[in-house]
C-alpha cells in the first residue's frame, strides 16, 4: 500500500460555536486522488482550509508528509492551492503570478523563466505571459490557476471545487486534463466538489461528507454500488428508497417488512432483526414486463409516466402508493404500454442494498 | 427621441444645470476677470491681458508663496496617508462593529466647524499652550517654542481634518480586495509581510491615489485653517488671493492668483496620476 501523505485525526473546527467540521479523520495516499463530496456547507472547504493551514483545527491533528501541522503558517506547508474564485492577482501578469510562488523561493531569476513556461505548456497556456488575468476567458484563468499551484512543485494539489465557475463543456474537459496532468506529475491531490459526476470522474477514491463527517470513503464504484447510508446513496445517483425494518435473515437474504407494505428481499447486510433500514434499489436494475418474471423482488404497479432520454427509457411507476422509478435500456417489449396500464417491477436480491437510514441532525 | 431615450438626459438636467449656474458660469467669469486690469484710481479697467499672470510669475515673493502653498499640500497629504494607512489597514481587519466606532471616530473631526477645531489648535500649540507647558515644565526646553503661526501647524491642522478622507478612501480599497488573494499568496509561501507587500498595498493604491487627491487639493486651496494658524505671516495662496481681492480690492489679480493655484494643483494631480499610472502596478488603475 501506497505511504499516507496527509493524515486528519479526529479534527473538529466550529465558527463561533456553531460546528462546522466534527471528528473528521481521513488518510490521503501518496499520490492518489482524493475528492471530498458532500452538499454545500458541510465543511469541506473548512477541511480543505485546514489542510492549507489557514485555519487551525479547534481539536485534532493534520499530519503531511510525516511532520504534524499545529501551528505551522500556510506558508511553511507543502501545500498548493486551486481557489474556487481562482484568486490570480489582478496587479499581475500570467508570467508574475506563476512566478511569484517561485519568488518566495528564492528561485534563481533563470530558473523561474524555465520552470514558468514548462508550468504553461502544461496546462496550454503557453504564449500568454503578458497577458493580465482579466485578459483571460474562465476556462483560461483557470488553467493559470492550476499552473500557479503546480509550478511549486507542492507535495500536495488542494483543489476548492476547482470547475464550478466553468460552463458544462469546459469542466468535462478540465476533467481529463486535470486526471491527465495529475497522472503525469503523480502529485496527491484532495479536491472538494459538490458534483457527484465530477468526483465519480476525477477520483482515485470519494469521501462523502455530511454535517462535518465522513459518511463514507471508497472508489467511486464502491460508492455507488454499494453505499453504507441512505445519505450517501441518496448523494450519488438515483434509487428508489424503501424505508423498513428488518423482520428475518435467512439464507444469505434478508427480509424486510417496509413501511408500504411491501415484503422486500435484499442482500444479506450488517443489519439484525428489528433493526430498522431502508432498502434501496437503483432504478437500472430494475426490470419492468407485463407478466411476472422469477425474480426475489416482483410486484405489480401501475405506470405514471413513461419519457424516453436516449441511453435509456425511464419508467415512473406506483407501487401500492409509493412512488417507484425504472430506467431501462431497452423498453421494446413494453412497447404499446400507456400510461395507466398495469406492470410487473422487479429486482434481484442481490441488487437491493440495505442501508441505515439518514439520522435526523441533532 | 422617445421618452425612454430622453429620461436620463431629463434627471441629469436639475444638476446639471445647478453645475453650470453655480460652478463652471463664475469659473469663467471668474478668469476673464484674471484678464483685466487694475487702475487704483479708476478701479477695474476693460482691455484683455496678461499682465497679471506675468506680474505673479516674475515676482519671488509671490512664488515663494506659491511653493509653500504647494508644500503644505505635499506635507499634509504625506502626513495623512502615513497616519491613515496604517488606520485603516486596522480597521479592515476589525470585526464589523469595532470598525463602525473607528469609522466614527476618524470622521468625528469633520463634525466640529472649522473655527472650533483651529482653535483647539490654537490653545494646543500657543505659548503657553499644552505643548509648551510640557515641553517647559519638563525641562526638555527652557522658553515656549514657537509652534504656533508656522507651516508646521499649518499642516498639522489641515492633516487633522482630512486625514478622515485618506482613511476612507484607503478602507474603501482595501475592503474591496478579494480575501482569497490573501489566503493564495500565504499559500503561494509568502510570510505575511511580503503579503502585505507585494498584494495589499498594490491593490489598495487606487484608494491611496484617491485619498492623496482629495487631501492633496483641499490642503492647497484651505483657506480658514491656513489664515488662523499660520496668519499674516505664513501666508498661503488662498489668503493672498482674498487679500488682493478683498482687502485691496485688485480683483483681476486676486482672480489669476486663484487660477495659477488651480492651475498648479491640477497639473500635479495630472502627473501624479500619470505616474501611477505608468508604474509598476499601473494595472490596479485600469
Ligand atoms: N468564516 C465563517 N464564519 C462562520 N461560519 C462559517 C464560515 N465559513 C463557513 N462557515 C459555516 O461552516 C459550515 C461549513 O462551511 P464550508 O466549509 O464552507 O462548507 P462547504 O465548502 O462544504 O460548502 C457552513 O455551515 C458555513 O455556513
Ligand atoms: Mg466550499
Amino acid at each position: 500500500m501506497p505511504p499516507v501523505l496527509v493524515e486528519l485525526r479526529e479534527v473538529a473546527k466550529a465558527y463561533e460555536g456553531h460546528a462546522a467540521v466534527r471528528g473528521l479523520s481521513l488518510a490521503v495516499e501518496a499520490g492518489e486522488r482524493l475528492a471530498l463530496l458532500g452538499p454545500s456547507g458541510c465543511g469541506k472547504t473548512t477541511t480543505l482550509n485546514m489542510i492549507a493551514g489557514f485555519l487551525e483545527p479547534d481539536t485534532g491533528s493534520i499530519v503531511i508528509g510525516g511532520r504534524p501541522m499545529a501551528g505551522i503558517p500556510p506558508h511553511r506547508r507543502d501545500t498548493a492551492m486551486v481557489f474556487q474564485s481562482y484568486a490570480l492577482f489582478p496587479h499581475l501578469s500570467v508570467f508574475d503570478n506563476l512566478a511569484f510562488g517561485l519568488r518566495m523561493r528564492r528561485v534563481a531569476r533563470a530558473e523561474i523563466a524555465t520552470r514558468v513556461r514548462e508550468a504553461l505548456e502544461l496546462v496550454q497556456m503557453a504564449g500568454l505571459e503578458r497577458r493580465y488575468p482579466r485578459e483571460l476567458s474562465g476556462g483560461q484563468q483557470q488553467r493559470v490557476a492550476l499552473a500557479r499551484a503546480l509550478v511549486i512543485r507542492p507535495g500536495v494539489l488542494l483543489l476548492d471545487e476547482p470547475l464550478s465557475n466553468l460552463d458544462a463543456k469546459l469542466r468535462q474537459e478540465m476533467r481529463l486534463e486535470i486526471v491527465e496532468i495529475q497522472r503525469r506529475l503523480g502529485i496527491t491531490t484532495v479536491f472538494v466538489t459538490h458534483d457527484q459526476e465530477e468526483a465519480l470522474s476525477i477520483a482515485d477514491r470519494i469521501a462523502v461528507m455530511s454535517e462535518g463527517r465522513i459518511e463514507q470513503i471508497d472508489g467511486p464504484i464502491g460508492i455507488y454500488h454499494e453505499p453504507r447510508t441512505e445519505f450517501v446513496a441518496r448523494f450519488i445517483g438515483d434509487g428508489n428508497f424503501l424505508p423498513g425494518q428488518v423482520a428475518g435473515v435467512e439464507d444469505g437474504q434478508t427480509r424486510v417488512d417496509t413501511a408500504a407494505g411491501l415484503p422486500v428481499r435484499a442482500a444479506r447486510g450488517r443489519q439484525r432483526p428489528g433493526d430498522a433500514v431502508v432498502a434501496m434499489v437503483r432504478p437500472e436494475k430494475t426490470r419492468v414486463t407485463l407478466r411476472p418474471e422469477r425474480l426475489e423482488n416482483s410486484f405489480t404497479a401501475t405506470v405514471r409516466a413513461i419519457t424516453f432520454l436516449g441511453p435509456v427509457t425511464r419508467y415512473q411507476l406506483l407501487l401500492r402508493d409509493m412512488a417507484f422509478a425504472a430506467s431501462l435500456p431497452d423498453a421494446s417489449h413494453l412497447a404499446g404500454v400507456e400510461p395507466g396500464a398495469t406492470v410487473h417491477v422487479g429486482w434481484r436480491a442481490a441488487d437491493c442494498l440495505l442501508l441505515d437510514p439518514a439520522v435526523p441532525p441533532a | 427621441m422617445n421618452v425612454r431615450r430622453l429620461a436620463p438626459w431629463l434627471l441629469v438636467a436639475a444638476p446639471l444645470a445647478v453645475f453650470v449656474a453655480l460652478f463652471l458660469a463664475p469659473l469663467v467669469n471668474l478668469f476673464a476677470l484674471s484678464l483685466f486690469r487694475f487702475d487704483r484710481s479708476v478701479g477695474v479697467v476693460g482691455g484683455l491681458t496678461v499682465e497679471n499672470y506675468t506680474k505673479f510669475l516674475g515676482d519671488p515673493f509671490y512664488l515663494g508663496i506659491l511653493w509653500r502653498t504647494l508644500r503644505i499640500g505635499v506635507l499634509a497629504t504625506l502626513a495623512s496617508l502615513l497616519l491613515g494607512y496604517p488606520l485603516a489597514y486596522h480597521m479592515q481587519r476589525c470585526r464589523p462593529r469595532a470598525r463602525a466606532y473607528l469609522a466614527l471616530l476618524v470622521l468625528a473631526p469633520l463634525l466640529v466647524s472649522v473655527v472650533v477645531r483651529s482653535f483647539g489648535w490654537l490653545v494646543i500649540l500657543g505659548p503657553n499652550g499644552l505643548v509648551n507647558s510640557l515641553l517647559v515644565s519638563s525641562g526638555i526646553v527652557r522658553d515656549p517654542l514657537r509652534l504656533l503661526y508656522t507651516e508646521g501647524a499649518i499642516v498639522v491642522g489641515l492633516t487633522h481634518v482630512f486625514l478622515s478622507f485618506m482613511v476612507l478612501s484607503i478602507a474603501a480599497a482595501l475592503a474591496r480586495i478579494d480575501p482569497a488573494l490573501l489566503r493564495a499568496a500565504q499559500n503561494l509561501g509568502a510570510t505575511e509581510r511580503q503579503t502585505f507587500f507585494r498584494v495589499v498595498l498594490p491593490l489598495s493604491l487606487p484608494g491611496v491615489a484617491a485619498g492623496s487627491l482629495i487631501v492633496f487639493t483641499l490642503s492647497s486651496s484651505a483657506f480658514i485653517t491656513p489664515a488662523l494658524l499660520g496668519g499674516p505671516r505664513v501666508k498661503v495662496m488662498s489668503y493672498l488671493s482674498y487679500q488682493q481681492t478683498l482687502l485691496l480690492s485688485d480683483w483681476p489679480y486676486g482672480a489669476a492668483i486663484a487660477f495659477v493655484l488651480l492651475g498648479l494643483v491640477a497639473g500635479a494631480v495630472l502627473v501624479y496620476l500619470r505616474v501611477l499610472e505608468s508604474g509598476r502596478y499601473g494595472v490596479v488603475f485600469r
